[in-house]
């Protein structure tokens, strides 16, 4: 019996000695979170993450397919689909489809992908302000600048998150096996928008006006400054203009009731003002756009003079950092290969913008390439891109150009910065009777209209006056004088009638008494053209149209999915039937399975 | 990894001692026949020490003493022992028996006589086996084994296998059972991680690396009694194979070769011909290619029409070798074997081929110790260029896919990429892209037997299995796929690495009144890992070189991948087996597992199970019911467990991601947390509760086992969905319950048995229902994880009350029509309504269409949310009738697991010839038929089948089977019934007519035996599945009646034959 003792002896000493570390896990080629974010360049690294996330189609953790990134191609489509900018065109696109004719699905990419891909910056964010040790008293230097821009970035995540769904959850730690299931409630939009402006004043605070390390590309004070211009007017003009029926509101997640217009001090107009001012003090301030063409900002420029954030996209490396903006948008080239699937609604912008002035030729391609490579011309509208997003062509470009697009995604830009600025001007004027705010807004809006014209003769997009803002009529108000003026004020599809090239009207709408019957409404419509033609393709139409409360009247005057003169059957001209709930899109089915509220109309 | 250099020296240290033994000699004769009797095995009773005899009939053996008791045992005869005694040489005559209740089976860390077992074991002998003709263990197990239900997950070659015992236990990605080869216990699930688009998955089928006929059994344990004794991973139950060991006697060489063909399925899937096509695209105006300049119809009528179902499945070939060699003297046995096999597939482009080598080597070093090793190895190669996908679209689909929607008509060049769809023709697809697999696995055992006492003996064995994956993927830019990046060459190499350390003592004793003991007493430690790194490059400047163009491919694909996940296991085992006076038999075991995948007080978990059988047949008052031969109760209760979840799921772990700075200048790597730590994960538990009678009847002409079982799964692992919020899919979670009830019923029967003639049946049934009985507070979650989220999103779904993966969606009530809307009636003067005729219905239609106005629902005719109805679009039924249709109206449509599956096997032998007809079935399970999405896809040039084109709604022929296919709506993507399918299926498994040689021929040959067989299989299937194959599994445990466009498996004939020398 002795050998027993031997093994069992033998057993313990086994079991001893390697017991202790045997059963222990050491993910080698992972590492974990308890052992990063500790050095300043842990967080650079993080902050990396968190800008991945602006331009990447691929979340690691999430199995979502396609190309549906933020502003790869899911803002592209939320921001375009279903607007007067664009039709799409090619029918595999489903789900664009769906979005442009409102029959949007929950289960469908664009909410999930945007949904997911959004909340996806946000956590990497958030990673970063919840663990980076600063305090009050932290000066500024690279950790603090590092905080900042991931403020920067949420704020944006979250902006688009509440533009696009409403009242969603506001998430600022990491969240946890633990923690994950408190969150099934939706928070009101107000309280979406306090953490926003908090996170865009920190960042606007702490950041230089340059972009740190010279890279472009990331966070500067100014963008901070720009966004929170176009955060204000969101709000401010959400309030004013969009009526959401009281019938549909659900305890503030999709209604902005509680935004201040009517205080001096802490009005939303006035705030994007000062945030404007901010702006142009880095540019020319009594003509910020002075001496910045137009194209200065497009193919095959990039990060422009008039740029203030932008998302940056490359050919280099892999199809994942390429962005799509040129390949639904971009001139036809080639080969009809699965490009240009989103087209200008050409014709339509054809017959409402001025064929002088500068913005045409690059909003409006009409030629094509030919399989070599050479530039035809293009008479048939439908197959129209924006020379804005053009791709090089030449027979030397490899194939792979086209499918890989290396324009960046301009998220904010200067003109915009004025045209807040205009707008808001001219709120406060009709707030407050002052003249002065209506002098304002119109000068800024001339410094656009300068611009564009370039150099035009003066008739081509001409000043405008404020007295004919003012006061337009010279009669008592006739039908066709009525007209005439609307004409002067260019119209907005749907408001007024469209002519095709050929001359024939395709179709009429009758124009109502009272509209456009009062200067604050003659300035909405000069300023929601303005947008029209100096932001085509940019992905703002849908936010504008939904905010100014236009989205119902002006797409119930246009067919979705084909331009007029395109040759398609009838029978898939479809209304898009907008209701009023439309000013939201739907959560994702697999979110609304957790408990949050799905908006009005979808379930 | 210190530890194992560790564990090896101590292994090696223990001391060996001899004793004193004896040798005893016999020969052996058949009852039937007076023949002397070849391949008889001879054990030394509750030990390893054994021997075969040889071609005269005898045997020697050493044996330890005159106490000793010798068990001949061969296959169809009833096994004798023999009590050693002063006795020095032997004669025995061995009766035949056409089931044989004291063959030895193996039980986990051991063996039993058949007749011992207390736990439900299922098992394939060595003549099951051998006149079973296969190059796949899925064919060979499918069907005969009850509750045991086997599907390959697609007829592709190569393809991997899925087995379900008694229903899914789990929710999580391992239901599969734990499999041990030659004792090296190997769980599929261990292999995990996946580099981009699939380059670099480990995952190796363990099974695909053997060569079948080097397979001696399979047993398959399927209760808890069974199963406990491996703990952690029995609780999906436990395969264990074990392959053809060396036999004492002159080198005895079996050669056997096998060829044969296999044809396309049975069914052929009518699409629309090229007439038929352009007419449709036409109708949908969409492409120039299909109008003429005046926008009249182009016709397609004198151009060639391509059916690609015929241009893509071919007729493949398939041819099997197989040489064994084993012999061996007293001390020393061996057995080697090679083989080699290739497998065509039946659609171009697609093989599998697979070299295996074997050695076994016993030796005996002295008298009281023995050595005994196994190596084992394989190199296969697929070509899987075909891989039917579930994941792409359009271009990146798979060829079935392609197959089906490639448009038929030739509207120009017809190589030239498709400018809608991405792709090129299938041919094209098939002939250019490159998609090769190779493994080469080694598997060894090295045991040692030590005998300590008569009764007591230690076996410490070291064994692994150590397997090289290399995947080569090429998308070349003249395909679909590849166009876009210009041409793609990835490259993947795996390495999946495991050894385990075993270490059992055996006690074994048996007492005058035929009471006898037998125990084990174990510890072992086993170590699993993967590591993938992959690499990926496109924008090929010259792709001259095929798949070996990387270098001259301009662009990385970042990140690049390296992942190891490492997990390891420690266990202590023990069980005791008692039977009393041979009638009563207990069981009793336990095991302890300690798992690196837990952490803290968690890792270690105790997994105890008992079990108790009767043998009422000796009995006193049944020995005189000479009419039952064996009946036996049996009784078991066990908990077993498992940890089946990626190595590291406690850990926040990171991954790499990058950005590029000034306008995609300057790249930056940056982080991002890919997983959240689990909480405080432990262990999932599943108890189960069996019980059983064996009943065997006329001289055990007629066996019947019934068994019914219920199993209890809890502290589930499962990959909870949490909300997109947190930034992933799901946290590995302890959460909730499922249940599983079953009863299987197998029954053997031989039915004439007489010198001429002998008919034998073999039949299997089962039943299992699955439920899920909690999910911690939640209702239900779905399963969307790993396939394609966009269509059918939301089908399956884990809902309390109903079984795991269950299907779910709308109920489809047909197509709103004409008379739903308000629009089409007329009304008279008295406020009567009267529908339109159909000429006004469809114009009405059109018109408004054309104005873009909105139709008007009938009252009580639901509307729909989210969409505009409008006639022609698919109809759901108003489940809480509140007008209108949305999520609300869901409910369970589908069960993907059968309610009965089985066999039937019917063999026949008369004078030389056998013939076995194999029949599997499976009952009540519905499939998802996924592939419609794309076949029914409107507005793209992608080709439809002919039953959805004709009986799809169209404004003059307003049809109520399928949606109009012009409507914008997105309807095909959501789950209903319309696509839920009987999946239903009786196929012929295998049907084989054999001949052997007579024995005279054969002795004048010099031959010990010759069998010269013909073997078809899947060549007859009985079901209403619309798509090729019903028997399909994918790879999803909670989608598992999924289907798109699944591989099917051919109808394959074989010929071959037998010699042994």
């Amino acid at each position: 019996m002795r050998q027993f003792k031997n093994i069992w002896l033998m057993f313990i000493i086994l079991f001893s000695a390697t017991a202790c570390d045997f059963l222990e896990e050491d993910p080698e080629t992972f590492p974990v979170v308890e052992n990063k974010y500790r050095t300043t360049k842990d967080f650079e690294i993080a902050l990396v993450g968190a800008y991945e996330m602006l331009g990447s189609t691929k979340i690691p953790s999430i199995n979502i397919s396609g190309d549906f990134g933020n502003y790869r191609y899911g803002m592209l489509v939320i921001g375009e689909c279903g607007t007067d900018e664009i039709c799409v065109k090619n029918f595999q696109r489903q789900e664009e489809l769906n979005v442009d004719s409102y029959a949007i699905y929950p289960t469908e990419r664009p909410v999930q992908a945007l949904w997911a891909m959004m909340y996806q910056g946000v956590s990497r964010c958030n990673a970063i302000i919840s663990k980076a040790p600063v305090t009050d008293t932290t000066e500024i230097g690279n950790i603090k600048s590092i905080v900042a821009e991931a403020k920067f970035l949420r704020a944006l995540y979250y902006f688009n998150l509440t533009r696009i769904f409403g009242g969603v959850p506001c998430i600022e730690e990491p969240l946890t096996a633990a923690t994950w299931k408190g969150v099934t409630k939706r928070d009101s939009i107000s309280k979406v928008y306090r953490l926003i402006i908090d996170d865009l004043n920190f960042a606007s605070q702490k950041l230089l006006p340059g972009p740190r390390n010279n890279e472009t590309g990331r966070a500067t004070s100014v963008a901070a400054f720009g966004l929170l211009s176009r955060v204000y007017l969101h709000a401010a003009s959400m309030k004013n203009t969009a009526n959401i029926p009281t019938d549909i509101q659900l305890n503030g997640v999709n209604s902005y009731e509680w935004v201040e217009l009517n205080r001096n001090d802490s009005n939303y107009y006035q705030l994007c003002i000062n945030n404007c001012d901010s702006v142009f003090k880095h540019f020319n301030l009594s003509d910020p756009l002075n001496g910045i063409s137009y194209s200065s900002n497009f193919w095959p420029n990039k990060n422009g003079p008039e740029s203030l954030f932008e998302v940056q996209f490359s050919t280099a490396y892999s199809v994942d950092v390429t962005g799509q903006i040129g390949n639904p948008f971009g001139v036809e080239g080639l080969s009809d290969n699965g490009r240009n699937w989103l087209r200008a609604l050409a014709s339509e912008y054809f017959n409402t913008c001025d064929k002088e002035e500068s913005r045409f030729k690059w909003n409006v391609a009409n030629y094509r390439y030919d399989a070599a490579g050479t530039k035809i011309s293009n008479t048939v509208a439908k197959y129209w891109g924006f020379i804005k997003y053009n791709n090089d062509f030449s027979i030397s470009a490899t194939r792979s150009t086209p499918g890989k697009t290396p324009q960046n995604w301009i998220v904010l830009r200067l003109a915009e910065v004025c045209l807040n600025y205009a707008e808001s001007k001219a709120e406060l004027y009709n707030l407050s009777n002052n003249l002065q705010y209506l002098d304002e807004s119109v000068t800024m809006l001339n410094c656009v209209r300068k611009r564009a014209r370039g150099s035009a003769l003066s008739s081509v997009l001409p000043n405008i006056d404020i007295a004919f803002i003012q006061n337009p009529l010279k009669t008592d108000g006739t039908q066709e004088e009525l007209n005439d003026i609307y004409k002067k004020l260019k119209p907005i599809s749907g408001i007024i009638s469209i002519v095709a090239p050929d001359g024939v009207e395709v179709q009429s709408i009758t124009i109502e008494p009272g509209e456009l019957d009062s200067p604050i409404k003659r300035m909405r419509a000069l300023l929601l053209n303005e947008r029209k033609w100096e932001f085509i393709g940019e992905g703002h139409r849908w936010f504008d149209l939904v905010r100014t409360g236009h989205l119902k009247k002006i797409l119930d005057g246009i067919d979705n999915m084909f331009d007029i003169a395109g040759a398609h059957p009838d029978e898939l001209k479809k209304p898009r039937n907008v209701k009023p709930y439309h000013i939201f899109r739907p959560l994702p089915a697999r979110e609304t399975e957790f408990g949050f509220e799905q908006n009005y109309g979808y379930n | 990894m210190k530890n194992k250099y560790l564990i090896l020296s101590a292994m090696l240290t223990f001391s060996l001692i001899a004793t004193a033994q004896k040798t005893v000699r016999g020969v052996i004769i058949s009852s039937s026949d007076s023949t002397k009797m070849i391949g008889v095995t001879i054990l030394e009773k509750g030990t390893r020490n054994g021997t075969i005899s040889n071609i005269d009939g005898e045997f020697s053996i050493r044996v330890t003493s005159e106490k000793s008791v010798l068990t001949l045992s061969a296959i169809g005869y009833k096994t004798t022992e023999i009590l050693v005694g002063n006795r020095s040489r032997f004669h025995v005559v061995m009766e035949d028996e056409s089931y044989n209740l004291d063959e030895t089976v193996v039980i986990g860390y051991g063996t039993a006589k058949k007749s011992d077992l207390t736990g439900a074991v299922g098992s394939l002998s060595a003549k099951d086996i051998e006149n079973y003709q296969t190059t796949n263990i899925d064919n060979m197990m499918g069907g005969r084994i009850a509750g045991v239900n086997v599907t390959s997950s697609s007829g592709e070659p190569g393809a991997g296998i899925s087995i379900r015992i008694r229903g899914a236990s789990s929710v999580n990605s391992d239901v599969e059972p734990l499999y041990v080869i030659d004792g090296i216990p190997i769980s599929k699930s261990e292999s995990v991680g996946t580099a981009y688009g699939g380059i670099g998955n480990s995952s190796v089928d363990p099974l695909a690396m053997i060569n079948p006929s080097d397979i001696k059994s399979i047993e398959v344990f399927k209760d808890a009694s069974a199963t406990a004794i491996y703990g952690s991973r029995g609780a999906n139950g436990v395969v264990v194979i074990t392959t053809k060991g060396g036999q004492e006697g002159r080198p005895k060489i079996n050669y056997s070769t096998s060829f044969g063909a296999s044809f396309r399925p049975q069914k052929t899937i009518e699409v629309l011909d090229g007439v038929q096509f352009s007419d449709y695209m036409y109708l949908q105006g969409m492409y120039p290619l299909y109008q003429n300049e005046d926008g009249s119809k182009r016709s397609y009528a004198d151009s060639t029409s391509y059916n690609w179902q015929d241009k893509l499945f071919r007729t493949a070939f398939i041819q099997n070798h197989s040489l064994n060699v084993g012999g061996g003297t007293l001390q020393t046995k061996y057995n080697v074997s090679f083989g080699s096999s290739s497998t065509q597939g039946i659609i171009r482009n697609s093989s599998f081929e697979r070299l295996t080598g074997r050695i076994n080597l016993d030796q005996e070093i002295l008298s009281n110790l023995n050595l005994s090793t196994m190596f084992n190895f394989a190199n296969t190669f697929q070509n899987g260029s075909v891989v039917s996908s579930d994941t792409g679209t359009g271009s990146g689909a798979g060829v079935i896919q392609q197959m089906l929607t490639f448009r038929p008509v030739n509207t120009g060049a017809l190589d030239e990429i498709d400018s809608q769809t991405n792709s090129a023709n299938p041919v094209m697809y098939v002939d250019n892209m490159v998609k090769t697999n190779e493994v080469l696995s080694l598997q060894y055992n090295v045991a040692l037997m030590y005998k300590l006492l008569n009764m007591l003996n230690f076996r410490t064995s070291i064994s692994g299995m150590e397997n090289r994956i290399r995947t080569v993927e090429f998308l070349p830019s003249t395909i679909g796929p590849g166009y876009l990046m210009n041409g793609r060459n990835s490259r993947g190499n795996a390495i999946q690495s495991k050894w385990a350390f075993q270490n059992t003592f055996t006690y074994y004793k048996s007492f005058s009144d035929k009471s006898k003991i037998n125990a084990v007493l174990g510890f072992t430690m086993e170590n699993n890992s993967n590591r993938i790194e992959s690499v990926s490059a496109q924008n090929i400047v010259d792709e001259s070189l095929n798949e070996e163009s990387i270098s001259w491919a301009s662009e990385v694909v970042l990140p690049l991948t390296n992942q190891l996940y490492e997990n390891t296991l420690m266990s202590f085992l023990g069980r005791v087996q008692y039977y009393l006076r041979d009638k009563y038999l207990f069981t009793a075991s336990l095991r302890s597992d300690g798992s690196s995948k837990f952490t803290g007080n968690n890792k270690f978990s105790y997994f105890p199970s008992t079990a108790f059988a009767w043998r009422i047949n000796e009995e006193p008052f049944l020995k005189k019911a000479d009419k039952i031969s064996n009946l036996k109760l049996r009784m078991s209760y066990g908990r077993t467990g498992n940890q089946s979840i990626p190595a590291y799921s406690s850990q926040n772990a990171m991954s790499a991601v990058y950005y590029l700075f000034n306008g995609g200048d300057k790249l930056s790597l940056g982080s991002t947390r890919i997983r959240i730590a689990a909480d405080n994960l432990k262990w999932e538990t599943t108890e189960q509760l069996n019980s059983g009678i064996d009943l065997g009847m006329f001289n055990s002409r007629l066996n019947i086992t019934l068994d019914a079982y219920y199993k209890y799964t809890y502290d589930l692992l499962l990959n909870q969905p949490v909300t997109h919020i947190a930034g992933v899919d799901y946290i590995v979670s302890n959460i909730g319950s499922v249940s599983n009830k079953g009863i299987e019923l197998s029954i053997q029967s031989v039915n004439i048995r007489n010198r001429k003639f002998m008919w034998e049946t073999d039949f299997n049934i089962s039943h299992n229902k699955n439920k899920v009985l909690d999910l911690g507070g939640v209702e239900s979650f779905f399963a969307n994880s790993s396939y394609d989220p966009n269509i059918f999103p939301n089908a399956f779904i884990v809902k309390k009350g109903e079984s795991i993966g269950a299907m779910y969606g709308r109920v489809y009530e047909g197509v709103y029509q004409y008379a739903d809307f308000l629009d089409f009636y007329n009304s008279n003067d008295q406020g009567d309504m009267t529908l339109m005729s159909l000429e006004e219905c469809a114009a009405k239609y059109t018109a408004i269409s054309k104005s873009k106005g909105s139709f008007t629902l009938a009252p009580g005719v639901a509307s729909r949310a989210g969409v505009v109805a409008g006639p022609g679009m698919a109809k759901y039924k108003d489940l809480d009738g509140n007008g209108i249709v949305n999520d609300e109206d869901r409910k369970v449509i589908g069960r993907s697991d059968p309610l009965l599956y089985g066999g039937i096997t019917n063999n026949f032998t008369f004078s030389n010839f056998d013939i076995s007809v194999f029949f599997q079935y499976s009952i009540g399970n519905n499939i998802l038929n996924a592939s419609y999405a794309a076949l029914s896809m409107r507005y793209v040039n992608t080709n439809k089948t002919l039953d959805i084109w004709e009986n799809s709604w169209k404004p003059l022929s307003p049809g109520n089977r399928y949606p109009y296919m012009t409507e914008l709506e997105g309807n095909s993507l959501l789950p209903s019934t319309l696509v839920v399918e009987d999946g239903s299926y009786l196929r012929l498994k295998d049907f084989t007519i054999g001949y052997t040689l007579p024995k005279r021929i054969l002795s004048r040959l010099k031959l010990s035996n010759l069998r010269l067989y013909v073997s078809a299989q899947n060549i007859w299937t009985l079901t209403s599945y619309s798509m090729y194959d019903p028997e399909i599994a994918s790879n999803d445990p909670l989608a598992m009646g999924r289907d798109k466009f699944s591989f099917p498996r051919a109808r394959t004939i074989l010929g071959g034959l037998s010699i042994v020398l």
